[in-house]
């Protein structure tokens, strides 16, 4: 467990190494997460069980980790005191519409792709 | 002015470190044990709870924010981890549901896109700043990752940090209004919204609703989090030749 928790770290470490080099905007950790994806997807028998449960342990406390940082919202209640409509607006309305296109893209390109490959049995799956 | 000795000096940091490490697993482990109380509503959320009880506490006391942060810096660290640790579940999703892939990518692009887009130029449009706007801009991206784009675009990190939980408690309170949407209920695609909308919190509801929609939700976490990358440092750029 704990060599699986060191690794991930690495990772991160080896992320944010590689976005300082570059100076690219994406944050580090991200780039981490990249990398692995990559690595798990070429070789799916690199997620051993320990990888697994190191990396399950990590992500169930993730919701914790969140709180440092978001506590940090208190050193800027003025700004919010004076902005909070565009702020609840912006929030609310964006994230609908996201939901909503998200939902419909799917659906409708789930309808095209099903008529394309109906109307072309050999385009079917082969899998 | 008589100076504490530097013994004195170290015990203090050591106390002060120890608070920012004990006080937030405690305030969380309160916010996970209220939401229980209170049937699992997704309005409870136990992160927001937390940031509430140490946020009052703080203020209240008047210990500086920095002071809480440098002891709970520990805790922040783990994000990093924690964020590399989500390619376990995102590989294994890309392998499963492979053959929807063709619908669900283009269609969680097309959801982040919204997202930033809209939540960059609705705050710019209704008179706000344009630090709030970089900080609204990549909310629906997962929290780890939403904080570290803000930090590069000069949003405020704190203040996305707390509208990507916002904007995840939002989706999860409504995700189940949202079943008769289209024709029939539509999990996969209902999942990858919940994902691309509202990240961990609403991924979290998604698998309690249906387990097709959270391991939709999942892989939308991860690509919603990648897309939101490449598009919010585009977004900031374009706006700023405005």
């Amino acid at each position: 467990l704990i060599p699986a928790i060191l690794l991930l770290i690495g990772i991160d470490l080896l992320g944010n190494w590689i976005q300082q080099r570059l100076g690219l905007p994406i944050p580090g950790a991200l780039i981490g997460l990249i990398l692995l994806t990559i690595v798990l997807c070429l070789r799916p028998q690199f997620a051993t069980r320990q990888l697994r449960s190191g990396a399950r342990l990590l992500l169930l406390g993730m919701s914790m980790f969140f709180v440092p940082a978001g506590t940090g919202v208190i050193t800027e209640l003025h700004e919010i005191q004076l902005q909070w409509i565009p702020i609840v607006a912006a929030l609310c309305l964006s994230t609908f519409a996201s939901l909503l296109v998200t939902v419909w893209a799917m659906q409708g390109l789930d309808r095209i792709l099903a008529s394309r490959s109906f109307s072309r049995p050999t385009a079917q799956r082969s899998e | 002015m008589h100076l504490p000795s530097p013994r004195a000096m170290l015990h203090l940091l050591g106390l002060t470190l120890l608070f920012g490490v004990l006080l937030t697993p405690l305030a969380y482990w309160i916010g996970v044990r209220l939401q229980r109380l209170c049937h699992g509503s997704p309005l409870v959320n136990p992160v927001l709870v937390a940031m509430a009880l140490i946020g009052t506490l703080l203020l209240t006391t008047g210990i500086p924010y920095r002071t809480y942060f440098s002891g709970a810096y520990v805790i922040h660290f783990l994000l990093g981890p924690a964020t590399v640790a989500l390619a376990v579940p995102l590989a294994d999703s890309l392998r499963t549901l492979r053959h929807r892939l063709p619908s669900a990518v283009p269609a969680i692009a097309a959801g982040s896109l919204v997202s930033a887009a809209s939540g960059l130029w609705l705050v710019r449009l209704l008179g706000g700043t344009r630090a709030v706007a970089y900080s609204m801009a990549p909310k629906a991206a997962t929290t780890p990752i939403a904080i570290g784009i803000a930090l590069g675009v000069g949003g405020e990190p704190p203040m996305t940090a707390a509208l990507a939980i916002l904007a995840g408690i939002l989706v999860a309170m409504t995700l189940h209004h949202l079943r008769r949407l289209g024709k029939s209920e539509n999990w996969p695609a209902l999942g990858a919204a919940a994902g691309a909308a509202g990240s961990g919190i609403a991924t979290a509801r998604a698998f309690q609703l249906s387990e097709v929609a959270g391991s939709f939700a999942g892989l939308a976490l991860g690509l919603n989090g990648l897309a939101t990358a490449i598009l919010v440092p585009l977004l900031v750029r374009l706006d700023k030749l405005w």
